[in-house]
This record gives structure tokens, sequence and C-alpha cells, in this order.
């Protein structure tokens, strides 16, 4: 193995959680304080990447003590580093490692709560394409309507929870901790849907939610309306009115 | 190689956007962290409205020039796509490496400055200037621990970089002197060891003091206003070698855009200063 390639794994190593002696025998020791000098980059990098968690999922950091959330990162950030180098995406798996995460078993919502900041953040970061309006819809032969398939427009996402997950994001937003009022047997049904600059959040009916869903998950139309408990007219006026769908392939 | 002007500019952050794009403070130029501007999000478009005003400089924090396994082509592929779409005056990285087996570590990590670290610079700079389809400015990192096995000084390594790759240095010249002032090397001595024609931008910030024990760290932190030994070295160099592009970078405790504008004014008076004098 290169020298350059060893030193580089040692180095990943000794700031992800190995002791600093690992890298020893490679740093001048006639320069004093060898290992304190590391624990200089090992700090940063444990610094910077918490503070990326903390801005990707700001009402998560903010509704828990801050030491909590510092610890939370510290663990989770060695078991799942970055695999690249843009921190605006960095934390895909945080919300499900908070559910996994035992020190959060008494606050169960906050899984939830960064779920939903994911889906925000992915809303924010998507490109401006188009959207599916009425007018793309005529001329369309009613023969066809069943075997239509509907794609998620790209800066839409759907998301269930057993919690009010959007107000408690509300809550821990205006610098609520720990306590979100109301929380018990209040499931939402949330769209979510950047407009412009801003990511807007919409509950739903739970039965339009999964017409949406099962449309978005693949089934044709026609499928998707065997299962469905709503008159999807108005569903799809709606969807389309939001630009919650994209253009349809031409396959 | 650089088409930036030979003013002050000052480095673009997301809570500036908005005064900035209010307020078009009188500056030379901006440079972006390329890697907050890739995705199609609103910071993307506010970059896209400002290149209309300003020269903008895209500086990367994430190619991992020293990474011994070569690039992220994927990465550089953003990259690319980004340049593409800005066409910004300059795009720079640093001599240094944040990418081992595919983990990104959020920090511009050091290189023992050796004939291997060398070859496996040079060979990812060509890669990407290739890529990019333009010549490259590569940083001299600020540096807190030193190798055994390092036997090249930092300015001759940059300089046989440039001389391979055709790329020019970025010279910071706070991490010269926070690194000078970690391992103990003079940092006047550094700096005139940098052949002037290779510089094609310098970067400015100011760093804090750190006591640990019995030793004193200089931390790199880009949370303060230039420091004066810094504005000297600075001085220094812009007489031997002329004016060039000047950047002020402040990352942490980030403070009013007017306070960033009033220490770009001050690199601007040296820079106006020297450009007088060498008109005389």
């Amino acid at each position: 193995m290169s020298a350059l390639l060893d030193l580089q794994r040692r180095f990943r190593a000794a700031l992800l959680g190995e002791e600093e002696q690992c890298l020893a025998d490679l740093i001048r020791d006639d320069v004093p304080g060898p290992i304190e000098r590391l624990q200089i980059y090992r700090n940063n990098t444990l610094l910077l990447l918490t503070e990326a968690l903390r801005s990707n999922f700001s009402a998560t950091s903010r509704i828990v003590d801050e030491r909590f959330f510092a610890y939370a990162a510290a663990s989770f950030i060695p078991a799942h580093p970055p695999r690249q180098p843009r921190l605006a995406e960095y934390g895909a798996e945080f919300p499900q490692f908070l559910a996994d995460f035992e020190p959060a078993a008494t606050l169960p919502w906050l899984a939830d709560l960064a779920r939903l900041e994911w889906s925000m953040l992915e809303c924010q970061e998507s490109a401006d394409e188009p959207s599916l309006g009425p007018a793309d819809l005529e001329g369309l032969r009613l023969d066809a309507l069943p075997g239509m398939r509907l794609a998620r427009h790209p800066a839409c996402r759907l998301m269930a929870s057993a919690w009010p997950v959007d107000a408690i994001r509300a809550f821990a937003l205006a610098g609520g901790k720990e306590q979100p009022p109301v929380i018990e047997g209040n499931p939402v049904w949330l769209i979510i849907r950047r407009v412009g600059e801003e990511v807007a959040l919409r509950r739903c009916p739970e039965g339009d939610f999964a017409l949406l869903d099962s449309l978005f998950s693949g089934l044709s139309l026609g499928e998707a309306l065997e299962t469905s408990i709503v008159s999807p007219a108005p569903v799809l006026a709606a969807a389309l009115r939001d630009g919650l769908i994209g253009m349809l392939s031409k396959t | 190689m650089v088409t930036l002007p030979l003013n002050a500019g000052i480095g673009l952050r997301a809570p500036h956007h908005d005064p900035i794009m209010e307020r078009r403070p009188a500056v030379g130029w901006l440079e972006a962290h390329a890697e907050n501007y890739l995705g199609a999000g609103p910071a993307r478009r506010t970059l896209e409205r400002l290149r209309a005003d300003y020269p903008i400089s895209l500086h990367s924090v994430g190619l991992s020039f020293g990474s011994a396994e070569g690039l992220d082509i994927g990465h550089l592929d953003r990259i690319a796509e980004l340049v593409a779409a800005i066409e910004p005056a300059a795009v720079s990285d640093h001599l240094s490496w944040s990418v081992c087996e595919g983990v990104y570590l959020a920090d511009l990590l050091p290189l023992p400055l050796s004939e291997e670290t060398l070859a496996a610079v040079a060979a990812n700079v060509l890669r990407a200037q290739d890529r990019l389809g333009r010549p490259l400015l590569i940083e001299n990192p600020s540096a807190y621990v030193a190798f055994r096995h390092s036997p090249i000084p930092e300015p001759e390594f940059l300089a046989e970089l440039a001389r391979q790759t055709e790329c020019g240095i970025l010279l910071d010249i706070n991490n010269l002197y926070v690194s000078a002032r970690n391992l103990g090397f003079d940092p006047e001595a550094a700096l005139n060891a940098y052949p002037e024609a290779i510089i094609g931008e310098i970067h400015l910030a100011g760093h804090a003091i750190k006591q640990i024990g019995e030793i004193e760290l200089r931390i790199d932190d880009h949370g303060s206003p230039v420091q004066d030994p810094v504005w000297g070295l600075f001085e220094r160099a812009l007489k031997r070698i002329g004016p060039r592009p000047t950047l002020i970078e402040w990352d942490s405790a980030l403070p009013s855009l007017e306070v960033l504008v009033g220490q770009a004014e001050l690199a601007e008076l040296r820079l106006a200063h020297v450009a007088k004098e060498a008109a005389a």
C-alpha cells in the first residue's frame, strides 16, 4: 500500500473515534504536543459535521437540549460519516438513527420530526421543473385514463406520521422545548411542496393521502382507484392545481 | 488564468445573501464555496443572480486533491456543471485532502510533502483541469501538525506543482502565518520563496489563539478581523509581487456585511497604494 494511503486511512480512523496514538509514529514529536495538535483536526471534523446536522435538522436540534443533540450527533457521525463533500445533503440516515437511538426513546416523535425536516430539505434542493397542469390533460382519451401513471413532482413529498409533526416543528422553531402540546392520538398526513423559495406544508385527509401515495408509488390510475376510499376527481384536481404531479413521461 | 480584478473581494456566505442582494456593496468580486451552491435550491438561484453584477470566484473545499485514491469523479462532475453555469473568473481548491475511501471528513487535512504526494496531487489537479477545461488555483492550507517524512518545503512543493500542471497558486497569507507560528518556521522567508508569477490570488482572514497547556496554537477559524502581523506580510508581499485579487474570508462568528466590507476596504487601500507606487 502507498505510504500516503496508509497515512490517510489512519488519519480517518483517528478523526472518527480511534485513539490519535495510531498516528504517533507519522508525526514529528520534536514539535511539542503532537496529540493535542491532532485533536484540533478531530474536534474540527466533529464540530463541522455537528453544525451541518444542526443546520439540516434545525427544529429537531432546537427542541432538545443542546448537549443532547451534540451527544446524538457525536454518536451518529462515526457510524454514518458523509459520503460526499456536500454538507447540505448530509444526514439522510439521521431520522432512522434517532428512531433507534435509545436515549431518545422518551421523545417518540423526534425521529418523525427529523424525517419531516429531511423531506423539506429534499424539496428545497430539488430542481425547478414544470408540473403537470389541467391543460396538459386536454385531448386525453378516456380509455387511456385507467392505464395512466402519474409521478410525484421532484419538489413534492408526502409524509404520514402518528404525531402532528408539522405543529411540533412550528413549536420547536418558536423556541419550545421537549413538551409539545397535544400530540397523543393526533396523526397527520402531510403534503410538502416547495413553491418559489418557500417549502409549504399542508395537511390532507387520510383517504386523499392514500390515493396520492399509491399513485406516486407507481400504481396506474386504474389500480389506485381500486383501493381508494375517496372520490378521485377533487383529489386529482387539487394535486394538479398545487403542482404535486410531474410532467407525463412519453413512454 | 485568472480574470478577477486586482481588487479586494469578500467571501459570499448564506447569511449575507439577502443584504448583498439588497445593498450590492461596492466590493470588487465575490468568492463562493462551490459545495454550497451545487443543489438547485435558493442558494444557487442567488448566486446566478449575483453573477450578473460581480465577478465570481468559485472556491471548492471538497475536491480533495491530496487523496491517494484519486478524485471523486461524481463530485468533479457536479463542480463542472456549476462552473459551466456560473462561468466564474477563477476556480480554486486546496493543497490538502478531505476524502479517504469515499468518506468525507469535512476538513482541509494536512499532507506530507513528499515526491509521492506531489505525484498524486499533480495527477488529480491535471484530471480536474482537464474536466473543467481551465487552469485552477491551489491554496496553501493552515497546518497544526508536521509529518516526520515531509522533505519538500511548501513553497517549493507548490512551485513544482505549478510547473508540472500549469496551475496557479492561491496564496493564503493568514494560513502561511498560522502554519509558521504553529510549526516554527519563518513566515517572511516562506513568503519570499513563492515565485511571483504563479500567484494568482491572495486570501486574508482572521485566526484565533488557543493555549493548550504549555503550547500556544494559532487556529485558522476565520472568525475575527485580519491580525496585524498578517496585514504586515500582505503589505510586503504586495511590494514584491504587485497587486493581486485579494479576498477577505470570514466563516465563524460571521459579522454584519458592513464589518466584512470594512475589512475589504482595508485590503483595497493597500492594493491601491501598491498600484500607485508601481505607476510612479
